[in-house]
């Protein structure tokens, strides 16, 4: 009966919908009831997976007009007004979620409103993920993932909405629709866009595929799913320690031709991330620099095909959410980075990214030439994301700066990034040889993948590391403070962002080793990290 | 079109072929003249109104009465001053009314489009008796609504609302005389209409409330906007005419005779308008469908604004084959052609053409409001609503300006996709403004003193609270019915605070609190903020002479890495309209204004940069140093005059850029080299460094005990869960702070006292000596009026900030110190002729004074152990005492101890460099 039901749900949901109007109508919030019924329907993770997904290898065209789907979308425009709907029709029957009454052509323009059954819903713009890795989306959804696509989210339950923010990540599972937008509300112009009609939603925690932290070790008959207390004859710190070297080791020797340092280094990018605004405890930028420009492609190939470096594809395989950002003067000059609002429609901006996104920036396709004002406007709101985490919306008039978390690491020919100030720099130690070069810019099907269960361990300590927290007991703390005072008296040119700096590493060093609580030892170990890297820079 | 209202579709009174929505009874005069007609026409044509078959509309009326057509009221509700009805059945209430001018009402043209037919749709809840007591769907008591605000214009007293303000626990005027409490404020007003020719009257609705017998009409006016409001139009209009007549019986002045016959004819042919306003305001977010036709107040920023639309209002139609005219009404926007001649006898089928220039149209516009930074919440886009206004609140309010908008919420059903079989009935709303006003926002007010006055005015007559005349802003009534009780409080709580005697050290603390130490900066900063007062001298030739500008300017300089850029950051949030611009990535266009094409009108439009936009705010400029030459060409021109020109696409023109600067700039090869000068040190030209009020050196020193609180501090703010937090002291939460500041801009504009005055002279003189230095030859900042200026506008801005409404002797002391300390810090040290590092310790930790004092004694007690004359050697009075102490002497410290006991005239230095022997004098 249940299963029939849910089936019923799946195929027709606008009838069931009409008959828990017609059984519950009157209820006090119905749209609050119609999120609770449908998503206790498919509470099981069985039922839920059988919810058609809405994404790029099936877009809205692919569905039926009106079944249900569900969409893992990161909101991109809350900014459109709500629309009024009508929540019974003059026969009684249920309105709302795309259900209009059928009309006689005759009675057009004679039909009654009762304005007391209008009722508000609000609209959003919702895209699929940008920046999701295939690993991350196949996890969520068992299926595969891809480039954006756009869509008009008509949200009923108004509860829920005032927690959507830009670049959220939410499920939406409701009806597929279209509906007829007005853009440009001075004009009268209208036009059909894919709408789902959201029954009920599904927010996603901040590292979108739950990790635990620190890290308990996988059982190596388990598969994805089970994570359970270590029995392993390795003490779990110790078994930390290992996966972690390997990883870096892994990193180093496909992506960064072999330099362990620099792989530690973009390991501690991975895991950065926003802690605290006040004060700022924000993600560090690195600069990978002296990394070799991509080998020369075939002119066939036409010259905007820059390779890309193949860390992207690594950082993809270990992290759910990264982005590769490949700079060329034509992109910056011709692309928009921050999101603008051009009558009234928010047009999106490369770096409207979901939280917790890693960005590789590679400044390999850069090439002489003029960067003009849009170019420049680039540049400034990817270093403001740096240096701030805020990303300005442009607006009429008005600039509203948005909170964002996203961790960039560049890589660089130069000494240093040519258009970024970056807290971290680490010059890589590679060989310079045609073939390495090629090594690094290889194809991510080249690359030696590790077993399933080794990747699978990779991806907890990264994601795991992500969301962890580390306390300060009061003894480092006071031996931090000592060191300060001492190194300051050594040497002059130590300011408070040394400091800073230290502290940030050895946060990060500690996150990645699982440890939550920060030891003399690992600030120190950090301490000398970023000492070795600042005598590589000299 | 198609921002019509939709109608009452259930409400027959708004039924197609209905003009009056006031069904009056039976005893109508009119009303047996046409019931069969409209009847017959209603069921055949809807939404058409015939004329008189034969009269042509253009006959001439002995008085033409205009139609009240209002576009915000009007598009559900045409309402038609028919005075003789509502007249006659007032004389029935109030038989003691003069109705001398009623005959030539009731002589009204027939072919005008008032029908005064009963309702169309025949309604279960007419009642056959024809005593309607309620606008159906109401409870709206039509003879009591204008009893009622008959009663309130004639009765109205200042003292009640004096009194309901006192109720709500609000700060009243104080009156004069107790006959200024019982002044009759609306009769006066109407009286200024008059004689004006003003044909709005703004209405506060508080005084409604206020009036306790109107006490119910203000709810009823929120509640049923779209009835009310012509009920009282109708009313403002009869008592126009009423107390013209009284004042011409009287025989007052303008009023005698003939004249006064004109002005009443003048009355009579004129629509008058009464403009509610002053509910409070409610966020357009929470604006839902219960909204619908309701009075309601927004606050937004208006982001575009259409053109005037010509809106139709009444079409006009003429049969072509008799000649027959017919008008027909915009329903939901639409005008709908009537199919054939309604005249029986003609009947031709398609015979109907428009005759345009007998088509009544309004103005109309669009505007597009958008919410204020400060109104959406975290991580939200921002909404905008749309804002139809009508007539002679058009091209009031342009795109830029923060409005406070009543109006009635509206929501219509539009049909999308016309071609498609289901109507996709998705529903339009927007607020039909009833009205405007400008720029009320606390936080991100505008500094009154730089817009022109009578440059925003809003049509009408009417001013709000009690007053007779208070329009300007100041003290009044609607800002403080906007200010909840919780403002109230506020202001309570600032007035308070700013007694407190630590107030200047309060407010310095609470700005930038993340950021350690820097004291004199962050008071630099506050200052800043205050600013001066602007002046302008009133007389003297072209548009009332030269504009003093009384916003401060700072600059600062130093080493990376000591938080200046954190110091705009925050002083960009809290800052009235405050703009954060980076000078690297600023092209000249980011900063000033520029010309482009706008997409939708193809004209060519102004759009400002960053500097125009702080009009009247602050404009933060990081990396000032950075910034290209033309950019900072367009600076000098700022600084100074506060305008920005632009020649560009054939348009010259200056804007103005009221703007304080505050900018940050990194010392060339960035670290700050204490053996050269400022000038040498920033990459900027000294004209630009000269309009700074104030120029900051903030540099980096090592100090044991400094470095560990600030290791301390640092720790405990980036790590978690450490002990520290902050430093215990109270500090004013960002919002108050801003409040406060805002407040203080407002409200304060301090004068300078006389000991003031001479305080400021005899500064000035001091500082132009000190200035003086006869060796250098180098270009340097002197003292010049400059200074002086700048040191007005400091000691303005003290007193601002202790909301003082004069400038005391303390003020321009404060004033003083801190230019003193900025220029000593900035300008190069006259003795030695190097920039003395050791001048910008002093204030920095009690840790080093108390060092300097033991060094102090140790150097007098060594020069008097080494046997008077002789003095010693600078080189060895320094190893000396280094042998002697147990903590590290700096070559600076003992510099600076060594000069301060020189300018005492404790001691003698002699001879260059390390010939230099140290002399005990005096003694």
């Amino acid at each position: 009966m249940a299963a029939d039901y849910r089936t019923q749900a799946l195929q027709d949901p606008t009838t069931v919908l009409q008959e828990l109007y017609r059984a519950h109508g009157n209820a006090e919030n119905f749209p609050r009831f119609v999120a609770e019924h449908f998503s206790q329907l498919f509470e099981t993770p069985g039922s839920y997976k059988r919810i058609p997904t809405l994404n790029v290898s099936s877009p809205p065209q692919s569905h039926q007009d009106r079944s249900l789907v569900r969409f893992r979308a990161m909101v991109q425009d809350t900014s459109l007004s709500t629309e009024m709907y009508l929540s019974k029709h003059n026969d009684g029957s249920c309105g709302g979620w795309g259900i209009y009454e059928a009309e006689a052509e005759s009675s057009s323009s004679a039909r009654e409103v009762d304005y007391t059954h209008l009722q508000e819903c609000s609209v959003l713009w919702a895209t699929s993920v940008p920046a999701e890795s295939e690993w991350c989306a196949h996890e969520l959804d068992q299926l595969e993932g891809g480039m954006c696509r756009i869509i008009c989210a008509f949200v009923y339950d108004r509860n829920e909405v005032e927690t959507f923010k830009s670049t959220d990540i939410v499920t939406f599972i409701g009806i597929i629709s279209t509906e007829a937008c007005v853009l440009d509300r001075t004009q009268e112009i209208a036009i059909e866009v894919p709408t789902l009609h959201v029954l009920f939603t599904k927010s996603h925690g901040p590292g979108l595929v739950p990790r635990v932290f620190p890290r308990l070790v996988r059982r190596t008959e388990e598969n994805h799913q089970g994570v359970s207390i270590g029995e392993s004859a390795k003490p779990i710190a110790q078994d930390n320690a290992d996966t972690r070297r390997e990883l870096i080791r892994w990193m180093a020797e496909e992506a960064l031709g072999g330099d362990l340092r620099a792989a530690e280094w973009v390991l501690f990018s991975c895991i950065a991330r926003v802690q605290s605004r006040h004060p700022p405890l924000l993600p560090p930028s690195l600069v990978v620099s002296r990394f070799p420009a991509p080998p020369p492609v075939p002119s066939t190939v036409g010259p905007s095909a820059t390779p890309v470096p193949t860390l992207s594809a690594v950082l993809a395989a270990l992290l759910p959410l990264t982005y590769p950002l490949n700079l060329s003067l034509e992109s910056l000059n011709k692309t928009r980075y921050t999101p603008e609002s051009k009558d009234e429609d928010l047009h999106a901006g490369v770096l409207q990214l979901p939280q917790g996104t890693v960005m590789l920036v590679s400044e390999g396709g850069v090439r002489e030439g003029q960067l003009l004002e849009q170019g420049i406007m680039n540049v400034r709101a990817l270093q403001e994301v740096m240096d701030a985490q805020t990303l300005a919306y442009v607006f009429p008039f008005s600039q509203f700066s948005f909170p964002t978390d996203i961790s960039c690491i560049i890589v660089t020919e130069g000494r240093k990034s040519a258009f970024f100030r970056t807290d971290f720099n680490i010059p890589l130690c590679a060989p310079n040889d045609s073939a390495a070069v090629a090594a690094l810019y290889k194809p991510a099907d080249q690359i030696k993948m590790p077993s399933p269960e080794k990747l699978a361990t990779f991806r907890d300590l990264v994601v795991g590391a992500r969301c962890g927290k580390v306390q300060v007991p009061e003894a480092t703390s006071e031996h931090i403070q000592a060191q300060f005072v001492l190194e300051r008296q050594r040497d002059r040119n130590v300011t408070a962002d040394d400091l800073i700096r230290w502290m940030t590493v050895s946060k990060l060093h500690a996150l990645s080793l699982h440890e939550p609580t920060l030891s003399v030892e690992t600030w120190q170990h950090a301490k000398a990290l970023d000492d070795q890297r600042r005598a590589l820079l000299s | 079109m198609g921002m019509s209202t939709p109608r009452r579709q259930q409400t027959p009174l708004f039924a197609p072929g209905t003009s009056s929505p006031l069904p009056f009874p039976s005893s109508s005069p009119s009303k047996n003249k046409t019931p069969t007609r409209a009847r017959r026409l209603d069921s055949d044509l809807p939404a058409s109104q015939s004329s008189e078959p034969l009269a042509f509309p253009s006959s001439p009326a002995p008085v033409s009465m205009p139609k009240n057509r209002r576009g915000d009221i009007h598009s559900s509700f045409s309402f038609t001053p028919t005075s003789a009805r509502s007249r006659s059945k007032r004389q029935s209430n109030l038989p003691n009314d003069d109705l001398r001018s009623d005959a030539s009402h009731l002589s009204m043209p027939a072919s005008s489009a008032l029908n005064l037919s009963v309702p169309a749709v025949p309604s279960d809840d007419d009642d056959d008796t024809g005593e309607m007591k309620a606008i159906w769907g109401t409870n709206v008591n039509i003879q009591d609504a204008m009893r009622t605000f008959r009663e309130f214009i004639r009765g109205f007293k200042v003292k009640y609302r004096i009194a309901y303000d006192r109720e709500r626990g609000l700060r009243t005027r104080i009156l004069s005389s107790p006959d200024e409490g019982e002044v009759l404020l609306y009769e006066a007003y109407l009286r200024r209409m008059r004689q004006t020719g003003e044909r709005t009257l703004n209405l506060d609705m508080h005084n409604l409330a206020a009036y306790p017998p109107s006490k119910k009409l203000q709810v009823l006016l929120v509640k049923y906007p779209q009835e009310v409001v012509p009920l009282m139009d109708q009313v403002l209009k009869d008592l126009m005419l009423e107390i013209a007549e009284e004042d011409q019986t009287a025989g007052v002045e303008d009023m005698r005779g003939h004249q006064g016959e004109e002005e009443i004819a003048e009355i009579m042919s004129k629509v008058y308008k009464v403009r509610p306003f002053g509910v409070s305001s409610v966020n357009m977010r929470d604006l839902n469908p219960s909204d619908t036709d309701k009075l309601v107040c927004i606050k937004g920023l208006v982001i575009r604004a259409t053109p005037v639309i010509p809106d139709m209002k009444v079409a006009f139609f003429r049969c072509l084959t008799c000649n027959h005219t017919v008008q027909v009404e915009i329903e939901r926007g639409k005008i709908d052609e009537p199919a054939r001649c309604p005249r029986d006898v003609c009947g031709t089928v398609g015979s109907m053409s428009l005759v345009h220039n007998r088509c009544e149209f309004a103005d109309r516009q669009v505007i597009r409001l958008q919410e204020t930074p400060d109104a959406v919440p975290d991580g939200q886009t921002p909404h905008t609503v749309s804002l139809s206004v009508y007539d002679e609140l058009v091209d009031v309010s342009k795109p830029g300006d923060r409005l406070v908008v009543t109006g009635i919420f509206r929501s219509m059903p539009v049909r999308v996709n016309p071609r498609q079989r289901t109507l996709k009935s998705l529903f339009r709303t927007f607020l039909d403004v009833v009205h405007i006003r400008i720029g009320t926002d606390d936080r991100l007010g505008l500094d009154r003193s730089t817009r022109q006055a009578g440059g925003d005015r809003i049509p009408g007559v009417g001013g709000v609270g009690g007053g007779i005349d208070m329009d300007d802003d100041e003290e009044n009534a609607v800002e403080r019915q906007h200010r909840t009780t919780k403002r109230e409080e506020l202001e309570a709580k600032l007035r308070a605070l700013s007694q407190r005697q630590d107030i200047y050290e309060l407010l310095a603390r609470s700005l930038a609190p993340s950021i350690y130490a820097m004291d004199d900066v962050k008071k630099g900063i506050l200052l800043q903020l205050f600013g001066g007062t602007n002046k302008s001298i009133a007389r003297g030739g072209g548009g009332g002479g030269p504009r003093y500008r009384g916003d401060i300017n700072v600059l600062l300089v130093g080493d990376p890495g000591v938080s200046k850029s954190q110091i705009l950051q925050y002083v960009h949030k809290i800052a009235p309209r405050g703009v954060y611009t980076s000078g690297k990535g600023s092209s000249a266009v980011g900063l000033t204004a520029y010309v482009t094409r706008d997409p939708d009108s193809k004209q060519l439009v102004l759009e400002s940069g960053a500097l125009v936009l702080s009009d009247g705010g602050v404009c933060c400029i990081d990396e000032f140093d950075k910034m290209s030459d033309a950019t900072r060409s367009v600076l000098h021109e700022v600084m100074e005059q506060q305008t920005v020109s632009i020649a560009k696409a054939g348009i010259i023109t200056t804007l103005n850029a009221r703007t304080s600067i505050l900018a940050a700039a990194n010392p060339i090869g960035s670290k700050y080299n204490p053996k050269q000068t400022v000038t040498q040190n920033i990459d900027l030209p000294p004209t630009l460094i000269s309009r700074f009020d104030l120029l900051y050196l903030v540099l980096d020193h090592v100090d044991e005990a400094l470095d560990r609180r600030l290791a301390q501090h640092l720790v405990a703010l980036y790590l978690e869960d450490a002990p520290m937090h902050g430093s215990g002291q109270d500090i004013l939460p960002l919002d108050e702070l801003s409040a406060y500041i805002t407040y203080a801009r407002s409200r304060v504009n301090p004068t300078i006292t006389e000991a003031a005055g001479d305080e400021l002279v005899r500064c000035y003189v001091t500082m132009r000596k000190a200035g003086e230095d006869p060796r250098s030859n180098e270009k340097r900042i002197t003292a010049t009026t400059r200074q002086l200026e700048s040191m007005i506008r400091l000691s303005e801005a003290h007193a601002r900030m202790r909301l003082s409404p004069f400038v005391e002797l303390d003020d321009v002391k404060e004033a003083y110190r801190l230019m003193r300390d900025a220029i000593n810090t900035s300008a190069r040290d006259p003795t030695t002729g190097e920039i003395d590092m050791g001048l910008l310790d002093t204030g920095i930790g009690r840790q080093q004074r108390k060092l300097r004092g033991d060094l102090r004694r140790a150097v007098l007690a060594l020069l008097d152990g080494a046997g008077g004359n002789r003095g010693l050697r600078w080189a060895d009075a320094f190893v000396q005492l280094e042998n002697q102490s147990s903590v590290k002497i700096t070559s600076a410290d003992f510099q600076d101890v060594i000069r301060e006991l020189e300018q005492e005239g404790l001691v003698k230095v002699t001879g260059e460099r390390d010939r230099r022997m140290i002399r005990r004098e005096g003694a």
